[in-house]
């Protein structure tokens, strides 16, 4: 097992040049210990849309410098729309402008997205044009993501900013017979798309991080991917309730070729907002769900985004002692072989609950900031939460898996909860030890039993027993 | 920073949540441990789904899936959910009502379309799709409020942020400075959007008195951004008030006795509130009117009919205030922040 990432994020492009060692330095002293550095296309464009590589040679060069001093790993983050909060989706005019690019709905319109309070036109990925094009700029970011400083390279579009789940999702088509067919189609794309962008990054693929946009247990593409590739995606608000953001993280526990959550500090300033105290909250339960991959979204943002860790001169505001602590207590927490029983979701069940989803063109990735499962809003649900909420009530380790991989664990393990199914469980095995997770979901104060040992946990709290050696 | 992209700077979470808020209330963060789909938390949005003869889903943004099933007979429907979910607000959206809505925006959008633009051609999309029966909302006012021509958006628009101009808004709560945004309009559009940090580096320590602040926070604005076309300086509580009054009047109030200060006062916003000021007068009056007779009975009567068709709308060209009151005065209440923060 790999060593965990602890990453915050630098959106140096916002930043003074001179103020980045300081800003590394400063995430570095909280325990981060890698630097996410997310490249913007946009940013190093030329008229046409090519790369300007030697500004890009000289800024990655300079921030690899900074990171190694600072003592830290560094994590690149090539996109093409690495983050949630770009202009423009983060690509260059030239692609944006182009009719051969675009992607387009069923009667030949052009779609668009959010772009603050403006439109941007979406790039297709059946566009020879657009896959050159972002082919090219990954291989020109990722010239120095052989360096022995670089951990992670991380491809695809980051946290939802496009409407939908994915530029070609099935669900913009709308309901017909076909929709069954045109889902299979549109993931294979999605896949393709990202597999052809890993290759371009020229580095071994154990260092490759595919991102899906969106729900992964709603996405096809990430069933398809996740025998192969580490998958990341992006952990949910906190309006999505304290079971929705465990059971996102925990499905990242079961991943055979491993994960990268996206956290958040905050948020784009045209966003729902949310306080330090809901990101804390969001972190620690997706943390003791079984996360070890993650970057902080954003430990420092320069200008663009509310509440980053560190304000805009690279200074450490109030809530920074806060994630501090947390990533002190993160490092307490067991680690090893993760019990579960399996709640598997094949490709071929995914993609019919798509094509039967009711809300017709209602993104699900939306959807799912509530909390909403693929199997609240398609006609066929594919059964996943009936056997999930039987697993909890019984107070057994559960836990989704993408795809068919990973049979189901048989395991007699359960916890006793009272009220039944108020806390969600996680069991570790390692080092001679048994150790229990457990979460309160509820709004209220729940008991629970594990052998010989009783503890009560208040609403939204997180705790962990264990078997031989007693409370933590 | 390059081109056209708008520069958000020195905004913390907790500040921005708050002024979020005031405005809408349905945005007030929660910690996730307070989402629960019990129905324990008032307020809340219903979706539904139909195909225009049965209905497939519902959703309610705080409960979850909500059982929901029958035909499907308009309105009536979507009243009668609301109602069994406790909510004021509700969409009822016909399968394939946003593959519809995407088509046309589809066919409508430009690279080239600015924000007034955009907003309004999304608007007007949804109106479409309203007057065809494929999305219904509550509550019903909302269905109501007229939308402006761009013109008249982009003129107002123009009227309270002249190119060149900054513009403030100071929240604050007791002597604090808790809130507030300033922001920047040059070559058409807001180049810069500046958080309550910002304006607490610019200003430095402040007396703790918003009707004394008023004039360094004015002061340091100006120095960092340029000429300053209007500024709003009030406790947070006021303009909490004041958003969800339907009194006329209390906005002219508030500033005449100095518990909203505005500084400096726009000329569109001096007739607009001398104008609501006259017009709660006129009410006054109206309704002594009614128990007299004779010339100054009816002079009053007429004067108070006249006050009655002039206020924000006559000087801006429409109402945003009146429209945001709608929605506020049907909101929950906004929730209290935890405690430990």
């Amino acid at each position: 097992m790999h060593p965990p990432i602890r990453a915050a994020s630098l959106r140096f492009t916002h930043l003074d040049r001179a103020r980045w060692p300081a800003a590394v330095r400063a995430l570095v002293a909280l325990g981060f210990d890698a630097i996410d550095l997310p490249l913007v296309w946009r940013d190093y464009a030329h008229d046409d849309g090519s790369p300007d590589t030697a500004r890009l040679d000289h800024d990655v060069r300079a921030l690899l410098a900074v990171v190694r001093d600072a003592g830290a790993r560094a994590v690149l983050r090539v996109g093409p729309s690495p983050v949630p909060d770009l202009h423009r989706l983060g690509l260059p005019d030239a692609i944006l402008n182009d009719a051969a690019a675009r992607s387009h709905t069923r009667r030949r319109n052009p779609r668009w997205t959010t772009d603050g309070l403006r439109m941007v036109p979406v790039p297709s990925m059946r566009s020879e044009r657009y896959v050159e094009a972002a082919s090219a700029w990954v291989r020109a970011a990722c010239a120095h993501a052989g360096d022995d400083g670089v951990a992670r390279v991380i491809v695809g579009c980051g946290d939802p900013t496009v409407l939908r789940d994915a530029p070609q999702d099935p669900d913009c088509v709308g309901l017909d017979a076909a929709t069954a067919d045109l889902a299979e189609s549109e993931a294979s794309a999605l896949a393709t798309f990202l597999e052809r962008l890993a290759t371009e990054t020229g580095v071994d693929a154990s260092r490759v991080v595919l991102t899906i946009p969106g729900d992964p247990l709603a996405n096809g593409a990430a069933a398809a991917l996740a025998p192969r590739w580490a998958l990341g995606w992006a952990a949910l608000h906190a309006r999505a309730g304290v079971r929705a953001i465990w059971r996102g993280a925990r499905l990242a526990t079961t991943l055979p070729a491993g994960h990268h959550v996206d956290l958040r500090a905050g948020h784009a300033p045209l966003e729902a907002p949310s306080r330090a105290t809901d990101a804390l909250e969001v972190a620690r339960i997706a943390l003791a769900a079984g996360v070890r991959d993650f970057t902080l979204l954003h430990g420092c943002a320069g200008a663009g985004w509310v509440g980053a860790v560190l304000d805009d001169q690279g200074i450490a505001r109030s809530p920074a002692a806060r994630w501090e602590a947390l990533l002190g207590w993160a490092h307490e927490l067991p680690d090893g072989r993760d019990v579960h029983v399996a709640v598997p979701h094949d490709r071929a069940a995914i993609l019919r609950a798509r094509s039967e989803a009711v809300l017709g063109a209602l993104p699900i990735s939306w959807l799912s900031r509530w909390g909403f499962d693929l199997d609240d809003v398609t006609a066929a649900p594919t059964g996943a939460l009936a056997a999930e909420d039987a697993a909890v009530a019984h107070g057994a380790p559960w836990a989704p898996v993408l795809g068919d991989a990973g049979a189901n664990e048989t395991t007699t393990l359960t916890a006793h909860i009272d009220p039944p199914g108020a806390a969600l469980v996680r069991v570790v095995e390692g080092g001679g030890a048994r150790s229990w997770v457990l979460a309160n979901t509820g709004v209220a104060s729940v008991n629970v039993t594990v052998g010989d040992q009783g503890r009560t946990l208040d609403a939204g709290a997180v705790a962990v027993l264990h078997e031989e050696t007693g409370d933590a | 920073m390059r081109d056209d992209e708008t520069l958000f700077r020195g905004m913390d979470a907790r500040s921005w949540a708050r002024l979020v808020s005031l405005v809408a209330p349905g945005l007030a963060p929660l910690p996730p441990s307070r989402q629960v789909r019990d129905g324990s938390l008032a307020g809340g949005m219903l979706l539904v789904a139909h195909d225009g003869v049965r209905v497939l889903k519902a959703l309610h943004t705080l409960r979850g899936v909500v059982p929901a099933d029958g035909p499907w007979e308009g309105r009536a429907t979507l009243t009668a959910l609301a109602a069994q979910n406790d909510t004021r607000f509700a969409f009822a959206v016909k399968h394939d009502a946003t593959e519809r809505f995407m088509e046309r925006v589809g066919g409508r959008c430009t690279m080239d379309d600015d924000a007034v633009t955009t907003a309004l051609m999304m608007l007007n999309a949804l109106r479409e799709l309203m007057d065809e029966g494929s999305l219904d909302v509550l509550p019903t006012g909302l269905r109501s409020v007229p939308l402006p021509p761009v013109e008249v958006v982009r003129g107002a628009w123009d009227r309270i942020l002249p190119d060149g101009h900054a513009a403030v808004l100071a929240l604050f709560d007791g002597p604090a400075l808790v809130s507030g945004v300033a922001l920047r309009r040059r070559d058409g559009r807001v180049d810069a959007v500046h958080g309550v940090e910002s304006l607490r580096a610019w200003c430095g320590p402040l007396g703790g008195d918003y009707r004394r602040d008023h004039r360094v926070i004015r002061a340091a604005v100006e120095q960092h951004l340029g000429p300053l076309a209007a500024g709003v300086f009030a406790p947070e509580e006021t303009v909490h008030r004041l958003l969800r009054a339907e009194v006329p009047g209390v906005w002219a109030k508030a500033v005449a006795v100095r518990d909203v200060i505005v500084e400096p006062m726009p000329a569109w916003a001096a007739m607009a509130t001398g104008v609501s000021a006259f017009r709660a007068a006129a009410d006054e009056s109206r309704r002594w009117a009614l128990s007299a007779d004779g010339w100054i009975a009816r002079a009053t009567r007429a004067v108070s009919e006249l006050a009655s068709s002039v206020d924000l709308e006559s000087v801006l060209g429409f109402d945003p205030l009146g429209a945001l009151g709608l929605v506020l005065r049907e909101s929950r209440p906004r929730p209290a922040p935890p405690a430990d923060e």
